[in-house]
């Protein structure tokens, strides 16, 4: 077993001194494993996600304690959770899913003020936050603080109420858990400001237009899965520590034949090991979620 | 005194790490884009490769061998990435 080991990590004799899983053919072998790793995750996912899924704990109570948190931080006041809103956002959840698109805006041009205004709640100022495939509430709240345009959103001094749905469901192919904040300050007889993240969703709303609305658009206070992998941290974790098996053999490999002179052919070390070391700091970064 | 191979040596490797730290801060911006990381990280794999190439050519010493070898490498960094990222949607 030893001895395998040395020959899978060590350069020597017997694997032409270089460590054998730095060969083409194992090079080959990890990427293949990886696509079948992929394959069987996600059938697992779809077939047994209790076993393998991704685990979430998201919660509107948190979301709007957050928001709060984040706004009073930042010397403004509260908003307030408003049903209306929150019915708003559920309906404009339902119509995602229904329609299969992610994006303020539906494929047919139904924009987010349209479900605002038909569930009841007539705005001066509204906007609009999207998240999907978060895990926690804060997770949520901080992709949207650390974006600019959702970071204006959170912080505007102009919305007094929000609103949030919380929706599992599959979106274009993938199983999600769907987030939809919607932000507004009631009108008092000032003129229509749509204010929302990204300048093409900036419009006035005609008071005619009219969506199709999902009867089944269920305000959902909160959302919990615990399977018992989750998927995220097994990709990340399995990612990583190939990769640190990688970093760390090239690494011995310089150390051990550093005043050996023996000619190989083979790639540099320290340009793997470079290109290594920030594929591993992607990885490290990367996989919460995404955000519109 | 420096000389002429190990100062290329040295243009070769500092221009390799500004080109990868740059695209680690494109990732940083990018963190919930999963298209965009995922292109970044193609991007970067090319460039890796054809870097590592350049540097061979100009020592002499490209070999069929050596260019298979940074392919695979650069072909792991995308799957990897890509392994972690396929159910994050």
């Amino acid at each position: 077993m030893r001895d395998f080991l040395h020959h899978l990590f060590l350069p020597r004799e017997s694997n032409n001194h270089r460590a054998r899983i730095l060969h083409h053919t194992s090079l080959l072998a990890v990427i293949v494993l990886l696509f079948v790793l992929e394959f069987s995750f996600s059938f697992l996912h779809e077939k047994r996600g209790d076993i393998l899924g991704l685990r979430t704990d998201i919660a509107v109570t948190e979301l709007l304690s957050l928001t709060n948190k984040k706004r009073e931080e930042n010397g403004l006041p509260p908003v307030q959770l408003d049903p209306v809103l929150s019915e708003a956002a559920s309906q404009k959840a339902a119509d995602m899913f229904a329609g299969n698109y992610w994006a303020h805006n539906s494929p047919n041009g139904t924009t987010p003020w349209v479900f605002i205004k038909s569930s009841g709640y007539d705005y001066l100022y509204a906007g609009e936050n999207l998240a999907r495939g978060f895990s926690t509430s804060s997770d949520v709240i901080n992709a949207w603080m650390q974006s600019p345009g959702h970071r204006e959103n959170m912080l505007s001094p102009n919305y007094k109420d929000i609103g949030f749905a919380v929706v599992p469901g599959t979106l274009t192919g993938d199983e999600t858990m769907l987030v939809v904040e919607m932000f507004g300050k009631r009108r008092e007889g000032a003129s229509d400001i749509a204010d929302a993240r990204g300048n093409d969703l900036t419009q006035q709303v005609p008071q005619a237009e009219q969506v199709a609305i999902s009867k089944q658009s269920p305000l959902v206070a909160s959302f919990q899965t615990q399977p018992l992998v989750d998927v995220k941290d097994a990709t990340k974790g399995i990612s990583l520590v190939l990769l640190f098996v990688f970093f760390f053999t090239l690494l011995l490999d310089i150390m051990i034949l550093k005043n050996k002179k023996i000619v190989r052919i083979v790639a540099h070390n320290i340009d793997t090991i470079m290109f290594i070391s920030v594929v591993i700091t992607t990885i490290i970064l990367i996989g919460k979620g995404v955000i519109i | 005194m420096m000389n002429y191979k190990t100062k290329l040596h040295l243009w070769y490797y500092s221009g390799l790490l500004v080109v990868l730290i740059s695209c680690l801060v494109l990732v940083f911006q990018s963190l919930h884009d999963i298209n965009l990381i995922m292109g970044i990280t193609v991007f970067m794999s090319v460039f890796y490769v054809s870097w590592a190439i350049l540097h061979h050519y100009v020592h002499h010493d490209v070999h069929a061998k050596v260019v298979i070898e940074y392919v695979l490498i650069g072909m792991l960094g995308i799957s990897v990435v890509y392994f972690t990222l396929f159910l994050l949607k």
